[in-house]
């Protein structure tokens, strides 16, 4: 199941020992540039769980933006090398594990690892 | 940002009143010295950057890449990349100086640990909570300390006692082309990913290095930094995040996209800067090298020794990193010269070369600056 931006982006926080988002995030206004406004889901029956809703192109951009302004932050705080195995266990791939280890900055490791295939789906 | 000379001067009573010294006045001097780093994360390969074209062995060593060798020549040994040509009128007008073959004290090839040290200025990763230019302000004057990081938060390299600002300029998008590259490698494989990220990278405009747009965003980034700095309370210190040099497959086009970018940002700043540019030290460096030889996808692959660049109008009047000048103890690119038989071997070590430079741009006692900035060395 692909996250939604609110699962995503609590997964992401729940991840880390240090504040992701700075002091001064205007939080409504980063889930409205994800695609899912707070309290305004657009149909009365509210947000849905579907695969086909939250997995967008756009979505998926702003996704990688806000890890990568994330990893921006505190990228040189955290080593995603070590963070990795613990947060993905056993969803944990090859490919994403080298491309952590592989990265170009501590910052970039870090936004490959929350735009990775596994930490996009739960 | 802290207060600055001008505020303190006009705030004059209040300042008495609250019995601060008013040394500031006296003690700053009649234009300010400005300091910018501009980090290059991922591994420059400094032998692309200043080819060593004079060597016997160059032509052999580098193969395909040997080709690329058109920019201007520097001296009998040296040519300039051929998209430095803001580098290389500097150099011309004794404005710019390359250190060839230096590292600094790390010696194995992870992009992590080599960046902490190039920034911390320890002799081993890890070893250091602050950083050298963080130190360095301890040694400035009041009216040359406020430094600023164009980065989302303050950069090792500038961490220490001294406050420091940050400014992220929103508008530009914080994914660079090389991150996009690794997810699209990473999702290759992955049957919903693929597809959508195919179409997100497609209808994306991408802006957010400094190689992106034919090297207008590093115009824009220099233009941006010198507006920061010119005011007169304005950023004196400055860190300039640049990532994307990271070259393992198809060298070619990305590093000559990459110097573009950091032609124009050198080019804006000076621009950008108008007379404070004499008064200004810029100083580009990596956190290791790449290998001499030339892998199977048109890249290389983690070195050691490397170069760094330094530009400024005041690098006309000589001293340790003279404008008009390639320094270095050249060892040779042969196999038998090299580190390991694969990297440039480094001769002379990146923190005692730009630990001399700052110590003459800010005419401070060379061995007092070693001694803050890199303890270890």
């Amino acid at each position: 199941m692909f996250k939604s931006p609110w699962d995503w982006t609590v997964s992401v926080m729940r991840s880390l020992k240090l504040p992701a988002l700075g002091d001064r995030q205007n939080v409504p206004a980063l889930f409205t540039q994800l695609g899912q406004p707070i309290w305004r889901p657009g149909s009365p029956a509210g947000y849905d769980d579907l695969v086909a809703t939250w997995a967008g192109s756009a979505a998926m951009m702003q996704r990688v933006e806000l890890a990568s302004r994330i990893a921006g932050r505190i990228g040189d705080r955290v080593d995603a090398r070590q963070l990795a195995p613990l947060i993905l266990a056993d969803a944990l791939t090859t490919q994403t594990a080298q491309a952590v280890a592989r990265a170009d900055s501590p910052g970039q490791a870090l936004a490959l690892l929350y735009a990775s295939p596994a930490f996009l789906r739960r | 940002m802290t207060l600055s000379r001008r505020h303190m001067l006009i705030s004059g009573l209040t300042i008495a009143a609250a019995g601060a010294v008013p040394r500031f006045a006296y003690a700053a001097a009649a234009t300010p010295r400005r300091l910018v780093f501009v980090i290059q994360r991922g591994a420059a390969d400094g032998l692309a950057i200043v080819a060593p074209t004079g060597d016997p062995a160059y032509a052999a060593a580098r193969g395909a890449l040997a080709e690329e060798a058109g920019g201007a020549s520097l001296n009998g040994l040296f040519t300039l990349h051929p998209a430095l040509a803001a580098g290389a009128d500097l150099y011309r007008t004794r404005q710019a100086h390359f250190a060839h073959a230096v590292a600094t004290a790390y010696r194995d090839r992870s992009h992590f640990d080599g960046q902490n040290v190039l920034e911390g200025g320890g002799s081993r990763p890890y070893e250091k909570s602050d950083g050298w230019v963080g130190r360095l302000l301890t040694l400035l004057p009041a009216a040359e300390r406020e430094a600023l990081a164009i980065a989302p938060a303050v950069p090792l390299a500038l961490r220490g006692s001294a406050p420091v600002a940050t400014y992220a300029p929103s508008r530009l998008p914080q994914a660079d082309a090389d991150l996009i590259a690794r997810l699209s490698a990473l999702y290759a494989d992955d049957a919903l990913l693929h597809p959508l990220w195919d179409s997100a990278v497609k209808t994306q405009e991408l802006a957010g290095d400094i190689g992106g747009n034919n090297g207008r965003n590093g115009a824009e980034l220099g233009k941006l930094a010198a507006s920061l700095m010119l005011p007169a309370d304005g950023a004196r210190v400055m860190m300039i995040e640049t990532g994307g040099w990271d070259t393992h497959s198809g060298q070619r086009g990305r590093l000559t996209a990459q110097l573009r970018g950091l032609d124009q940002l050198v080019g804006a700043l000076q621009a950008g800067l108008g007379p404070a540019w004499n008064d200004t030290l810029v100083v580009a460096a990596t956190e290791f090298g790449r290998t001499v030889a030339v892998n199977g996808t048109g890249g290389t692959d983690h070195g050691t020794g490397s170069a760094a660049m330094f530009f400024g109008g005041a690098l006309a009047a000589g001293g340790p990193v003279a404008g008009g000048n390639v320094s270095a103890d050249w060892p040779g690119l042969s196999a038998v010269n090299r580190l390991e038989g694969r990297d440039l071997k480094p001769t002379r070590s990146l923190e005692s070369v730009i630990g001399a430079a700052i110590a003459h741009h800010y005419a401070l006692d060379p061995a007092r600056v070693m001694r803050t900035l890199y303890p270890d060395a």
